[in-house]
């Protein structure tokens, strides 16, 4: 009876496994075929592999330059966001300042009013007029929010780390700065870790700030970007093999990373439901 | 003085921070609140119009259907949580390999989903998608469905697409409830007798409390706010089925149409952040009985 029971559970999650992975499993072997069996139609499985889809899309097609965009475009975003919300974190679990009220408000305010992507359009308008959008190491400085949930993330963060190795510090004559940069800073690493690699997978997934930002500036698309874009080819369904081969490249790196910093991020997301 | 060395370096510190707050994320604020009363179109023109905009709004049929259409779509989590918290209740008890089943589930929301949304294009093709040419090859229909080009298919594909992105999500975080509650419970309920469906409705359930209300707040709220796969999958399309609010306040803003009133796009974006901000304290009002730990 309990051999069963089990017995249909295992069959119940392995269903479940498998319908969730043949979509990925889907374009992952579809980008190895010929454009031909694509359109033909056929196993799941390739008939002839072929690299040609990844070398036409990565040389002809710009995606290796699309690709370069996209790790700069996260890991900008993603590192500025994680160290200001350290800084802040910092200064909220150490410090009661004049004020502090008043922005933890705002911040939540900001948190609760979902504007959606209208905001993208002052912030495309701030880009433009400070030159921003021709590069794309400024692309990612209008998307920094500076201030969100992770603020509470971290000053729980900090307040958890005790005061007494700060207290330590000063005696020892380090100042405020240095009391975050060499003491604090390095303690936090855990969390620090979790949440770029959070905010760099949001950032590499991101599609409406980039389209917005590149507009009128082919160089500064990012993979998910080009990806869409795939479809407005000159010949259409012709190209299917290359549509397929760019989803694997723009989907391939964060399943890497996911896979090998598996407990890390499942970690991270798992917070999600108790910090809200 | 004293008050400069006392927090002098806790503001410099903030500096950066609180500037970009300031800049990225509470200037767009104010931008929209002042060109809800405003003609604005991004070049030249910029006069105060009062409640033109608004009254506007009012008379927007294709407004009020989006709204709609947002409803219906977050009928999503309808699908998307059952399943998330069936996943969770056979995780939950010690499984050989539950890491890998969670690693699994979770897999699909960590990918970028407009590429996601393009696939799932090419599946629905008409003359040469796969999933077409499968249900083809099953006999469940005769000829190709055209998915994309019917409202109610349409608007169907991006649910499944979304539901199968978000449901290892809420599998998690129902997970992250179920291990919350103290194992004694179950073995009390177990000793006296309770059978599977009871265990779950009048321990599992009512003991996430707090937890439960975050899920289903998250969930709701989260595509009450969402385009959705919308935007790449179908672009509103055919004739605004799938034209969702939030897909509509983009179309204000990014349509590449050529005169524009920029100020009509803030007037529809904040009245519906308007509107969920009622609905998020709404909830919270009404679910105050489940926070009850």
């Amino acid at each position: 009876m309990k051999r069963t029971r089990s017995a249909i559970r295992y069959v119940f999650l392995i269903a479940a496994g498998v319908l969730t992975l043949i979509p990925i499993a889907y374009v992952l072997l579809s980008s190895f075929k010929t454009n031909q069996e694509l359109i033909s139609g056929g196993s799941l499985l390739p008939r002839t592999w072929t690299f040609d889809n990844f070398r036409e899309v990565w040389q002809e097609l710009n995606f290796s330059r699309y690709f370069y965009n996209s790790v700069v475009f996260s890991v900008i975003g993603a590192g500025a966001v994680a160290l200001m919300g350290a800084m802040a974190g910092y200064v909220f679990a150490r410090t009661d300042f004049p004020g502090k009220r008043l922005l933890t408000a705002a911040v939540l305010a900001v948190m609760f009013i979902s504007l959606g992507p209208m905001t993208l359009y002052p912030r495309l308008e701030l880009a433009v007029e400070w030159g921003l959008n021709r590069h794309i190491y400024t692309m990612p400085i209008v998307g920094i929010y500076g201030i969100g949930a992770s603020l509470f993330l971290y000053e729980g963060f900090v307040r958890s780390l005790g005061k007494e190795i700060d207290e330590a510090a000063v005696m020892d004559g380090a100042g405020y700065f240095r009391r975050f940069w060499r003491i604090a800073f390095p303690l936090m690493t855990p969390i620090t870790t979790t949440f770029f690699l959070l905010e760099f997978i949001q950032e590499w997934n991101n599609y409406v700030f980039p389209l917005v930002l590149s507009s009128g500036n082919p160089e500064l698309k990012t993979l998910t970007v080009g990806v869409v874009e795939m479809r407005n080819m000159g010949d259409g369904a012709a190209a299917w093999n290359l549509l397929m081969a760019g989803s694997a490249i723009s989907i391939v790196p964060v399943l890497v990373l996911f896979l090998l910093l598996n407990r890390k991020i499942v970690e991270g997301l798992a917070q999600g439901a108790v910090k809200g | 003085m004293k008050f400069f060395a006392k927090f002098g370096p806790a503001y410099l510190m903030l500096l950066l921070p609180v500037a970009c707050f300031a800049l990225f994320s509470v200037y767009p604020l104010l931008w929209a609140v002042k060109y809800v009363f405003y003609y604005y179109d991004g070049l030249f023109t910029e006069r105060f119009t009062g409640w033109t905009n608004m009254s506007r709004l009012m008379s927007d049929e294709l407004y009020w259907q989006s709204l709609w259409k947002q409803g219906l779509f977050a009928l999503k989590v309808l699908i998307e949580l059952p399943v998330a918290f069936l996943l969770a209740l056979l995780l939950h008890r010690q499984t050989r390999g539950g890491n890998v089943f969670r690693a699994v589930f979770l897999m699909p929301y960590i990918l970028p989903g407009t590429t996601m949304a393009m696939v799932l294009y090419l599946l629905l093709n008409p003359y040469n998608g796969d999933l077409n040419r499968l249900l083809l090859a099953l006999g469940v229909v005769d000829q190709p469905v055209q998915f994309l080009a019917v409202g109610w298919t349409a608007f169907l594909s991006g649910i499944g697409l979304d539901a199968w992105q978000n449901f290892g999500i809420n599998m998690l975080f129902f997970l992250v409830g179920l291990s919350s509650i103290p194992k004694e419970v179950y073995e009390s309920a177990a000793i006296d007798g309770a059978s599977g469906w009871q265990t779950v409705r009048s321990i599992s359930l009512p003991m996430m409390g707090r937890i439960l209300q975050i899920i289903l707040f998250l969930s709701i709220l989260g595509t009450l706010k969402s385009i959705g796969p919308y935007l790449v999958l179908t672009n509103g399309g055919p004739n605004y089925a799938t034209e969702n609010t939030f897909l509509y306040i983009f179309h204000q803003f990014f349509s590449g149409a050529g005169s524009v009133n920029y100020g009509y796009g803030a007037t529809v974006a904040v009245f519906t952040a308007i509107l969920l901000l009622a609905l998020s304290v709404g909830y919270f009002r009404l679910t105050k009985r489940m926070d009850y730990h």
